[in-house]
């Protein structure tokens, strides 16, 4: 159960992403090691709120950034820790109380039919055919996908697909979820569907803590903490309307210092 | 449809135990590769049109030639060659003979092949193979990581179709003529990405779980 364990709390220490690369792009530092650049960090932050958005440029470090939450990438110096586990040392234990929505849903679902895909998030936890089979049944009718089971990934609408994702990451009772940019291929409707399950998540009992990328400013402002990314560091760091008002500010103000005469257009980058 | 998606129905042939499939195609597959009789290649064939109608699935027999057929040409035309060419020249009337029974052995043991995919549901197909791979445990096989490998494979193959003809409507866009090697470069590297993005979908759901000390392991030999 998400309910029990330690506090639901991200703690990151110093941690640092390099990667193997040459030429850095503007704004780009070399990491610490000769050949590598520097995509993000330091990072030092502690996340306790229910739910955090993560906004800023295309390129910025925020899907770097929430990827180390779930140990899909390590960092290369410094720590992170996700409810009181590293990252590092307990990966397993780390991906099996984190659950992670992709942006684009075709990449997670991997079964050809709606039923299967959720089966497979099953399969750890229920070893009984059958008993696999009812309950696979149960999320999808929770998820208002009853009676697809048997339909094909691939004749599903694009926010079926994604309210699907969602179905066959929280199959696995995380008590973390972290999505990157979950709804930036929906048409507005299922963008405001997807958004309001997502929020309602945190305090439903379904899981815990809710760590979300967009571009969608409205709903990186109905966050409680909301951190602005730039250049691979946390730039600003304040509730969510206060983080996405002090963004926006600071989005005009570069372009207006672009357009004077005399500015460069390499400022864009920090 | 997809050439191996799965045809859901209630027939003898899909209500068959998975392990019971497995045997009749290695059978068949095994009569079809080592005698290559004409009367034995008909007959087989005969039966593997036989399970299509008993799945009711008739419509289907043909499909591996219709998608498949260059394939089969080939394979054909390399039997032809090797007959007249061959250490023991054959007339070219003699060596069609021995041309048409390959490509019709290649074609039955993908029917059969195809009719055991098509009648399965991935997930039991999943845990089958789970279940075969058990046997690898003492040489190191993670039963499930094995099994999920040739799920993914299986049902990528469409996925790949797919990235063939988005290329090659990217090609004509630009006004250029679609060709084998124009497209292999981009589709290559568009499936060397995906690959990618899958692992890394799976790794974020916790999958393949670690091995475990002594799994009950799924009851594969019940229908479903």
């Amino acid at each position: 159960m998400p309910t029990a364990g330690p506090d639901p709390v991200i703690e990151l220490r110093g941690a640092v992403v390099d990667l193997p690369g040459a030429a850095p792009a503007p704004g780009q530092g070399t990491g610490a090691a000769p050949g590598t650049l520097r995509i993000l960090g330091p990072v030092d932050t502690v996340l306790a709120e229910p739910v955090t958005a993560v906004i800023g440029a295309n390129g910025s470090g925020k899907s770097t950034l929430v990827r180390l939450l779930n140990g899909l990438v390590q960092p290369s110096a410094g720590t992170v820790t996700v409810h009181g586990l590293d990252t590092v040392a307990r990966v397993d234990e780390v991906r099996s109380r984190t659950g992670f929505m992709f942006t684009d849903p075709l990449v997670q679902l991997v079964m050809p039919t709606t039923g299967e895909d959720v089966e497979l998030s099953l399969r750890r936890s229920i070893r009984h055919r059958g008993e696999r089979r009812r309950a696979a049944e149960a999320v999808l009718a929770e998820h208002g996908l009853a009676g697809l089971a048997h339909r094909s990934i691939y004749d599903l609408s694009g926010g079926q697909r994604q309210r699907l994702a969602l179905a066959t990451v929280l199959a696995t009772d995380p008590a973390l979820l972290v999505a990157d940019e979950p709804t930036t291929l929906l048409d507005l409707d299922w963008t405001l569907e997807v958004q309001d399950l997502l929020l309602s998540l945190p305090g439903s009992g379904r899981c815990r803590q809710l760590v979300y990328t967009t571009h969608d400013l409205d709903f990186a402002a109905r966050a409680d903490r909301c951190l602005v990314v730039a250049g691979g560091r946390i730039v600003h760091d304040d509730d969510g309307p206060g983080a996405v008002a002090w963004y926006r500010r600071d989005v005009h103000d570069r372009r207006a210092a672009r357009t004077r005469p005399g500015a460069g257009r390499q400022e864009r980058a920090r | 449809m997809n050439l191996l998606d799965h045809r859901p129905g209630t027939s003898p042939v899909h209500r068959a135990p998975l392990g019971v499939k497995y045997a009749v195609l290695l059978v068949l597959t095994v009569v079809l590769v080592a005698w290559r009789q004409p009367v034995v290649v008909g007959a087989v064939l005969a039966g593997v049109l036989g399970l299509y109608l008993l799945a009711r699935l008739p419509g289907e027999f043909l499909a591996p030639w219709r998608r498949g057929w260059p394939l089969l040409a080939f394979a054909g035309v390399a039997r032809f060659a090797s007959g007249v060419f061959g250490p023991v020249p054959l007339s070219p009337l003699d060596a069609l003979g021995p041309a048409l029974v390959v490509m019709a052995a290649v074609f039955g043991a993908l029917a059969a092949a195809r009719l055991l995919v098509i009648t399965t549901p991935g997930t039991e197909l999943l845990d089958g193979l789970a279940h075969f791979f058990g046997a690898f445990r003492r040489f190191g096989v993670n039963p499930e990581a094995a099994a999920l490998a040739v799920n993914v494979m299986l049902r990528t193959i469409p996925w790949v179709g797919a990235a063939v003809r988005a290329h090659a409507e990217a090609l004509a866009s630009r006004g250029l003529r679609r060709g084998p090697v124009r497209l292999m470069g981009p589709v290559l590297v568009a499936t060397v990405g995906h690959a990618r993005a899958t692992g890394e979908a799976l790794a974020a759901r916790g999958l393949p779980a670690a091995p475990e000390p002594k799994p009950p392991g799924p009851d594969y030999t019940r229908g479903a």
